[in-house]
Order: structure tokens, then C-alpha cells, then sequence
């Protein structure tokens, strides 16, 4: 029961463990613990060590695999003292030194109304495989009406599974084969396309005046051609709707090439918008005005 | 041979006896949808010589001189319609709605 209430919690403490430690540091937590005992109990339940802690400790000991870890304490609100409080999230957590890895063991309540945890490296084999050897305590204490969580660092527990046929530590491996597929896989990073080598800017330079030749050649074909501005109203009214319709393309190409040069495509919309509309608008009467002169000649 | 070159020159030289009829401004049309394509085919040789890298300027510029020059064939039919006559001038508005939207994309695309 104990097992599973902390394996159900266990990915919850994960995301919230690694908060915990920055925040703690900043601001005090409201939270108080008193008769915090961390001890180790034999297989008959006399205890082999005992230690009474009041705060983050550096606690020296040896969890074998015939023993067990066990942590007790009662908590409560410096802001209402007086009141019973039962924090919603209290964890013993193992971090093995070699990996990383950490065991979470939920506290669960004793008869007496503290709170306790126990740890065997059975336990500890299944959360983070038979990694042995330096494992970090630590006892993490959140609850909603606090801010600011509590981390306490206890020290260093030796954790030793139960040992080979020659005496010696099993390997490090995950506890079962599945767990390794729970990995996190290594982070995803974009390619871009590797830009090629270039052509020298000369010679782009040039292709470039090739490339706008063909308009020069425009202009030569379309005066050969006859092309001249004698379309273009004269009367006052007629050239200034003209003049502005010619004027809001120009500036909507202005606009085109600003877009190409520092722009984004959110910032040239809107004004885009306006000159289209001014320009549509002054399209407009200019053609209202040549209809006008049509119907005038016919 | 010779009689197929004779040919040839006869198509050449009544084509151009009949294009100097065509009105001016399908003319003007003309030249620009020639020049437009011309300058696609100059950015292909580009392309092809040089090499194209930042592909997506390449694609934008060549369909741009294509998406132009389409554009003024239409419009060349457009203002055909009318013979000529000044009437045509109001065609000249979906065109430049038209260009403008093909020059917003292509822009865009370039980067």
C-alpha cells in the first residue's frame, strides 16, 4: 500500500522535486517540523541507529538490504501553530550521487498522528534500478497553503542491495528491461540546410544588372513603340485622382520593399491595408472621371 | 532547304507587316510580357551556372517573372476585347489588384 501511494505520486514529485530546491533557497517556508527522527531499523525492528535531526543535517548512514530507513516526524503551520496540519505532500527522497536518479518514498500517517516513512533498497532497486553505493537524502515537505515548499538535505546513505554469491554490489541496471524505454530519448535539435558556398558578390552583382536589363529594354521597346503620358487628365479633379492612384501603387511597392528589408508580415499588413483602401478609392474616381470624358467625346 | 528559308522569311516579314497594325498600347503589353519572361529565363541561366542556394529567393524570383508575365497576357486579351477604344483603361484595376498579390506572395518567399 505504502509502495503504491508512492509510485502513484512518484512522476508528480519528479516535476515538482527540481522547483523545490530554488525556491527554498530564496524565501522561508511557513512550514515548521518537529521530532524529526531518521533511523534504521534491523529486520526485528530494534533500531540499529537513531538520530533526532532539527534541520538540514549531514547524517553519515548505511542502508543494507536487511534494513530499513525510517523517517518520522509531525509538521506544522508557523502562521497557526495551534491547528492541526497534515501536509499534503511529504517525501523521503534518495538520489543516487553516480546517476541521478531518485527514489520517492510517500509519508503515510502512524497511529500516534506523526508522520513516517520507510525505505528498503528493494524499494530503492525498483524506482531507480540496482544502482548501490552514495545515495543523497533529503526530506521534501509542500503543501497548498504555503508558498514556498521545504527542502531539508539529511546527508548521505550508503545503499547496499543484497549482495552477489562472491559478496560483491550487482551492477547498475534498470530494475526491469521496460524501464529503460521510459528514458527520456536524447533532445530532438533542428537541422538547417548547411548554406553551400557562394558565388563571389561581383558576380552576382553583375547577374543581377543582367537580370534588370530586360527592363531597360522595356522602356527602349515601349517609346519605339509610341508609349507616351498624353493619356494622363489634365483637369484639375481628373489628374488628382489620377496622380494619387499612381501615387498609393508606388508607395504600396515602397511598402513591398520595406517588407523585404526590415519588415514582418504583421506589421505590413495593417499598412498595407490603408494604402490599398486609398488607393482602390482614388482608382475609382479616376475612373469615373475618364468615364465621364468618354461619354463626353461619344 | 533554300525554299524552306524562303518560307520563313515570308511568315517573318508578314507577321511584322501585320503586327505594325496591332494598336499601341497591346504593343507596349507585348513588350513587357517579353521583357517579364526574359528575365525569368536570365534568373534560370543564373540558376544553372551559379547554383541556387537560398532556393526558396530562386523560386520566388523565377515565378514571379512567370505569375508576371501570365498576368499581362491576360490583360493583354482583356484590353483586345475593346478594340483599342480608351474604355480599356478600367481593366488596368484587377490587374494591379492582381500584380500586387503576386508581389506580396513572392516578397514573402523571398526572406
Amino acid at each position: 500500500m505504502e509502495t503504491r501511494g508512492a509510485l502513484l505520486i512518484f512522476c508528480w514529485a519528479i516535476a515538482l522535486a527540481s522547483p523545490f530546491q530554488t525556491r527554498a533557497e530564496g524565501q522561508q517556508s511557513d512550514i515548521l517540523l518537529k521530532d524529526v527522527t531518521v533511523s534504521l531499523l534491523e529486520a526485528s525492528g530494534a533500531a540499529a541507529a537513531q538520530e533526532k535531526v532539527s534541520g538540514p543535517a549531514n547524517l553519515r548512514l548505511v542502508l543494507d538490504h536487511t534494513r530499513t530507513l525510517k523517517v518520522t516526524l509531525s509538521a506544522a503551520l508557523a502562521s497557526a501553530p495551534d491547528q492541526e496540519f497534515r501536509p499534503q505532500q511529504v517525501f523521503v527522497r534518495l538520489t543516487a550521487k553516480a546517476t541521478g536518479g531518485a527514489a520517492y518514498f510517500a509519508a503515510v500517517k502512524a497511529k500516534d498522528g506523526s508522520l513516517y516513512t520507510a525505505a528498503k533498497s528493494a524499494e530503492v532497486q525498483k524506482q531507480v534500478g540496482t544502482q548501490s553505493g552514495a545515495y543523497e537524502l533529503a526530506l521534501v515537505v509542500g503543501d497548498a497553503r504555503t508558498l514556498q515548499p521545504l527542502l531539508w538535505a539529511l546527508g548521505e546513505v550508503q545503499v547496499l542491495h543484497p549482495p552477489l554469491d562472491d559478496g560483491s554490489q550487482p551492477a547498475a541496471a534498470p530494475y526491469r528491461a521496460m524501464d529503460v524505454l521510459f528514458r527520456p530519448l536524447p533532445e530532438i535539435v533542428h537541422m538547417h540546410r548547411a548554406p553551400e558556398r557562394r558565388a563571389p558578390a561581383l558576380v552576382s552583382l553583375l547577374f543581377a544588372l543582367v537580370a534588370l536589363a530586360p527592363l531597360g529594354a522595356f522602356v527602349v521597346l515601349a517609346l519605339r513603340a509610341g508609349a507616351n503620358l498624353k493619356g494622363f487628365p489634365t483637369d484639375g479633379a481628373g489628374f488628382l485622382s489620377a496622380a494619387g492612384f499612381h501615387a498609393g501603387l508606388a508607395a504600396i511597392l515602397a511598402l513591398y520593399v520595406l517588407f523585404w528589408l526590415r519588415l514582418n508580415l504583421m506589421q505590413t499588413l495593417p499598412i498595407l491595408a490603408v494604402l490599398a483602401g486609398v488607393t482602390a478609392t482614388f482608382g475609382r474616381s479616376t475612373l469615373n472621371h475618364l468615364a465621364a470624358a468618354w461619354q463626353k467625346q461619344e | 532547304m533554300a525554299q524552306h528559308l524562303d518560307t520563313l522569311k515570308e511568315i517573318a516579314s508578314s507577321f511584322s507587316a501585320a503586327y505594325v497594325k496591332t494598336p499601341t498600347k497591346l504593343k507596349i503589353l507585348d513588350a513587357f510580357s517579353v521583357c517579364a519572361l526574359a528575365t525569368a529565363v536570365l534568373q534560370f541561366v543564373y540558376a544553372k551556372l551559379v547554383g541556387t542556394f537560398p532556393f526558396n529567393a530562386f523560386l520566388a524570383g523565377f515565378f514571379c517573372c512567370v505569375g508576371t508575365f501570365v498576368l499581362t497576357l491576360s490583360l493583354r486579351m482583356k484590353v483586345a476585347e475593346h478594340g483599342g477604344k480608351p474604355t480599356a483603361a478600367k481593366e488596368f484595376g484587377g490587374y494591379a489588384l492582381a500584380m500586387l498579390t503576386l508581389f506580396i506572395a513572392a516578397v514573402n518567399y523571398i526572406g
